[in-house]
């Protein structure tokens, strides 16, 4: 790998990330009606519309408010929420953390169920475990976040009482409350994940174990878990790590539903309110964290390449 | 059947106050805890002069600031900062005498000049004060002393203690606001309690202040007010004993509560109104006779009983609430009169019926849940609704533009009966949205806004709403219910129609 090929990833990033502020921005301004009187919602009062539109700058062209907008953003300024009038940048700060500890919680919740469940299926191809794995997988993908996430809060909240009902706890309140409090989410939005890391586990697996080096593997007369783990495993690697790569970006934007049902203060959730009150500001700034966040996701699983597969090279 | 009910609801509601003479006498107050409360959205706005019909905002307001006057839980204006007022023969000056030796938070002393200062700045739009259009733009606020301030009007208002008495009009210190510019970041009031902690999308803290004006007052240590905003795990927390009370319970988990143990639902006519607007600029709704016979046809409480399963009350002599004096007590016209609605719509020269379309709100529930049944009931006297659910902006720009036959709205957030009919019909509204004007209504509304007393006020609002039954420009449909989850734990509260819960005389049992 090479610096200038960083230094060109990192480029294309800033161009990418320029070009959807300006589509989200146009995306946003193309909406029809008037985001002063959306935003004051069902019931709005009259007198407020005008002072509202004042002080949204919505009365000036678009293109000064985008220039005014991308101007105060490369300075780290995201601007203010319309409709709390909090800082953005502030928000933010304190949601990408929270969001990110869930993220990765779920994401390590996924690879221990994900990876041993892919690997057994493959090796014992066409069994029962292989069958009951498939389905148990195909149900995890189709079943709706927010319900499994009801179900958990139902059973080991209210009936158990082994967790709280929702809520996010900092962990410098202890492991133990942490854990407590973002297990539940964290085994929601894992098991989800799982369930398409899983089959492609397997199915990347199952590619490898037919190649001729396996063949050669086995008549060299290595055991067969050294055969799944060391040989095929490692290079059914490349396409488990690019699925495991998005799935970590998505995680970041498509935790709203867990966020939501378990009450904790992340980024999608931040986003959602903002488009559900036409918070525009709030959209804008979220939705570029959040695709930087997914360009790096996605940086990562690139970079991850080369160190897992020498003969790939970035030049 | 409908005597009977009454008298059953009559007698269930005075051994209920017999039994709540009892109850007082029996309890006594517990002073400490920590009252938490599960709320189904944030709390965006500290400023109290900010708030935009934002209830939660206000109920922060409300227990960290307090007014010259406040309501009671019925809803009546009492002292609060202000301890007495007169007003003089013309209606035009009304004196308020302060409460003396009141403190803010800071320990600065409450005086004329916060007063002053406060209602200066809930008059101006330019302040950022989302409350002007509830006072007379020409009001004056004159300093007397210290402790007394005459406040001067164009032309009398009615209505003036009402507003006045709204949670959001806080009375601010001067000092504090010039020095910040706002109350968003330094919150500093004369209530039961102060701002204590903040995390956004977290929780809201408030603890109780030493130095609360009225004595022994508040008995809670502090409020944890959570955000939880999805509606099954609020449920959840609350039977958990989580928290101590929520709010937006839906009438679906209604018996989820009343079934399990130490807590309940509680609940009633809020301020939670549905209706629909004709174009009146359009044929066949130009002729009042159409209006008057759609309306007719119509069966509202059929309506509250399917949308609402009951939880509401149907509007059937006009727009202003049961919950609010100004109510119509008599029904425009017998609900669900389908022959009526036929003979009338013949009268009219529309014997077969005619078609026309319903634009309303497809991303809120219970805007498609009603315009259904409108469409069924509509088909039994001839005529063919046609359903546009659309997205809240595109309903909201077209209602603007007038660009629809039948458009669906809701009125919520107003606390007082003039504004009720004022808002919906007058001509100055933006929302009027037909552009209904009749300078037959414009001069109720001038009566009213001009009336010396609320009852006088109330009689001509009746009036006007009668006169509204033969005009038929907006069809008022129901009322909703709303309904709180309250823990068995918490004493001393009690329903008001508004969305706003004071604390600062409850407390909790163990």
């Amino acid at each position: 790998m090479t610096f200038s090929y960083l230094v060109r990833r990192i480029l294309q990033t800033g161009i990418t990330l320029f070009l959807m502020s300006l589509i989200v921005f146009g995306a946003l301004r193309a909406i029809p009606g008037d985001a002063a009187v959306i935003l004051l919602g069902e019931y709005y009062g009259f007198e407020e519309v005008t002072v509202l539109r004042e002080r949204m700058g919505l009365n000036d062209p678009v293109y000064v408010q985008y220039f005014r907008w991308i101007g105060s953003a490369l300075r780290g300024d995201l601007g203010v929420s319309w409709r709390s009038n909090e800082s953005i940048t502030y928000e933010l700060a304190r949601r990408l953390p929270v969001t990110f500890q869930l993220a990765l919680l779920a994401f390590f919740t996924s690879i221990l169920i994900a990876l041993p469940a892919g690997l057994v299926s493959a090796a014992k191809r066409n069994t029962w475990f292989d069958r009951g794995a498939r389905v148990i997988a195909l149900i995890g993908i189709s079943l709706p976040n927010f319900w499994v996430g009801l179900m958990l809060i139902l059973a080991f909240a209210l009936s158990l009482r082994w967790i709280p009902s929702g809520g996010f706890v900092s962990i410098s309140e202890g492991l133990g409350p942490y854990l407590r409090a973002l297990a539940a989410p964290a085994i929601t939005l894992g098991t989800a994940m799982a369930a398409s890391t899983m089959r492609i586990t397997r199915a990347s697996t199952l590619e490898a174990l037919s190649q001729d080096y396996i063949r050669t593997a086995r008549s060299k007369g290595l055991r067969e878990f050294t055969v799944l783990t060391a040989h095929a495993f490692k290079n059914a690697m490349i396409p488990i790590l690019t699925v495991i790569g998005v799935q970590f970006g998505l995680m970041l934007a498509g935790s709203v539903a867990v966020e939501t049902v378990f009450s904790i203060p992340g980024v999608s959730r931040f986003l959602i309110d903002g488009v559900n009150n036409r918070d525009y500001p709030v959209v804008m700034a979220t939705v570029l964290v959040i695709s930087l966040g997914y360009m790096i996701a996605n940086l990562m699983v690139d970079l991850s390449y080369a160190i897992i597969d020498p003969r790939i090279r970035y030049e | 059947m409908r005597q009977s009910i009454r008298k059953a609801i009559a007698c269930a509601a005075l051994s209920g106050l017999m039994l709540m003479s009892l109850g007082v006498a029996a309890v006594a107050q517990v002073y400490g805890g920590t009252l938490r409360v599960g709320l189904s959205d944030e709390v965006t706005q500290l400023d109290p002069h900010f708030t935009s019909q934002q209830a939660h905002a206000e109920m922060i307001a409300r227990n960290v600031y307090n007014g010259l006057l406040k309501t009671n839980p019925a809803w009546e204006v009492q002292p609060d900062l202000a301890e007495s007022w007169e007003v003089s023969e013309d209606g035009l000056t009304w004196t308020f005498h302060l409460r003396e030796g009141v403190r803010f938070h800071n320990g600065d002393l409450f005086t004329a000049a916060d007063v002053k200062f406060s209602l200066e700045r809930l008059i101006d739009p330019e302040s950022g004060s989302t409350h002007a259009g509830a006072f007379d733009p020409n009001l004056q606020v004159g300093i007397v002393d210290d402790y007394t301030v005459a406040v001067t009007l164009s032309m009398p208002d009615a209505d003036l203690l009402d507003n006045l008495a709204a949670p959001s009009i806080a009375m601010v210190p001067k000092a504090v606001v010039e020095a910040n510019g706002n109350l968003n970041e330094v919150v500093v009031g004369t209530g039961p309690f102060y701002l204590a902690e903040r995390r956004v999308d977290v929780k809201t803290v408030l603890a109780r202040n030493p130095e609360y004006f009225e004595e022994g007052l508040p008995y809670l240590d502090r409020i944890e007010y959570r955000i939880i905003q999805d509606d099954t795990a609020r449920l959840v927390a609350l039977r958990m004993g989580e928290v101590h009370f929520i709010d937006r319970v839906p009438w679906q988990m209604i018996d989820a509560l009343e079934s399990a143990q130490g807590v309940k639902a509680v609940g009633g006519a809020g301020i939670n109104l549905r209706i629909m607007s004709p174009n009146i600029n359009r044929e066949p709704w130009d002729d009042p006779r159409v209006r008057q016979a759609f309306y007719m046809g119509l069966n509202k409480q059929e309506i509250v009983d399917v949308v609402l399963a009951g939880y509401g009350e149907a509007l059937l002599g006009g727009v202003i609430p049961s919950t609010l004096a100004g109510h119509n007590p008599n029904a425009c016209y017998p609900d669900g009169d389908v022959e009526g609605a036929k003979a009338l719509l013949a009268e009219a020269g529309y014997p077969d019926g005619f078609t026309t379309k319903l634009l309303t709100f497809g991303d809120i529930q219970i805007y498609v849940d009603y315009a259904q049944i409108v469409r069924e009931q509509a088909k039994q006297f001839g005529v063919t609704v046609e359903l546009e659910l659309l997205e809240l902006g595109i309903v909201q720009a077209r209602r603007a533009e007038q660009d629809f036959d039948l458009v669906g709205a809701g009125i919520g957030g107003l606390t007082n009966s003039h504004s009720f009919v004022a808002n919906t019909y007058g001509i100055a509204s933006k929302r009027n949205f037909n552009k209904y004007d009749d300078p037959i209504l414009e001069d109720f509304l001038l009566q009213s806004k001009a009336a010396a007393t609320q009852e006088e006020r109330n009689t001509i609002l009746i009036e006007a709403q009668e006169y509204l039954c033969t005009t038929m420009p907006v069809f008022p449909l129901f009322n909703g219910y709303t309904h709180w989850g309250v823990s068995d734990k918490l004493k001393g509260w009690e329903f008001n129609p508004g969305y706003v819960q004071y604390f600062g005389v409850v407390w909790l049992e163990d």
